[in-house]
């Protein structure tokens, strides 16, 4: 029994060390961001500094990678979750997109803050900055929502 | 102290591995009964197909909080929603529909009668992208 357990212990070793050399492209970043909404528009301080903190790091092309995202099967998380993030919405190429697509994005930001759905779990679990406290949704939903609605004005 | 750490490795990788894998969350659509529109700026056919193939997730007292989030019926048509919310509302309507993304398969595969039919899909992308357009002023 002992045995097998540390045979099981060091084919896991192994695997781990293996799993490292699995190929991935890591998310790019950029540090001049001239498209950028929070460059471009003018956000208020505090809902500014919220989005920089609890959603920038995958909505943005200014990821910040913790130690752990750099090592296989965390390093896989990280980088499909910013892959995936920007994807959907990349707060630094605010500028490019067509007005009803900003509207588009505002609405759903407003609706996932508000049913605390983003920042996902895992996220707040390591970074208990993108914890947000009520008050902090509430700031972002009124945010989106006014800006959603100077679009058309 | 060497066979310890020969133990003890390999369970801390086990445990960040199972860390780092059960982050996926699953979410569960619910269904509830249908409710109907009561006040109408949508027109009678159009209103028809939403009151039965949408109105069960999408109004104010569905149980699932995301689809009555993303989208309510009941706001829709009592004027809670600002003119800028309605737009993008109703553009994410016709988005939706294009792709043929509501219902959702999760939904069809239990209640497959709700599919809306050609048709049907029809009638409400053109009903949400012409109410879009003419918000906008175009």
């Amino acid at each position: 029994m002992k045995k097998k357990l540390k045979i099981l212990g060091y084919l896991l070793v192994v695997a781990f060390i293996l799993i490292q050399f699995y190929p991935m492209d890591k998310p790019l970043v950029s540090v001049e961001n001239p498209n950028d909404l929070l460059q471009n528009n003018k956000v208020q301080k505090n809902v500014a500094l919220i989005l920089k903190s609890a959603c920038y790091d995958c909505h943005s092309n200014t990821s910040k990678f913790p130690w752990y995202s750099n090592i296989a099967p965390s390093k896989w998380l990280v980088y499909n979750h910013i892959n995936e993030g920007r994807d959907e919405l990349n707060f630094s190429e605010w500028n490019t997109l067509e007005k009803d697509d900003k509207a588009e994005l505002l609405d759903d930001i407003s609706s996932v803050i508000l049913d605390g759905e983003m920042p996902i779990k895992g996220y707040t679990f390591l970074h208990s900055e993108a914890n947000l406290s009520e008050t902090d949704r509430k700031a972002i939903v009124k945010w989106a929502d006014r800006m959603l609605d100077s679009l058309y004005e | 102290m060497k066979k310890r750490i020969n133990t003890i490795l390999p369970l801390i990788l086990l445990g960040i591995t199972f860390i780092l894998f059960s982050f996926t969350k699953e979410s569960s659509e619910d269904y509830t009964t249908i409710t109907t529109i009561e006040s109408l700026d949508i027109p009678e056919d159009v209103k028809a197909i939403i009151d039965n193939k949408c109105m069960g997730c999408h109004n104010d007292e569905a149980k699932s909080g995301k689809s009555k989030m993303k989208l309510n019926f009941d706001k829709f048509t009592n004027g809670d929603y600002s003119t800028g919310k309605t737009i993008s509302k109703l553009d994410k309507i016709t988005k939706m529909l294009s792709k043929d993304k509501m219902p959702p398969q999760k939904f069809l595969d239990k209640y497959p009668d709700k599919k809306l039919t050609d048709d049907e899909s029809k009638l409400i992308s053109d009903w949400a992208s012409e109410t879009s357009a003419k918000m906008k002023g175009e």
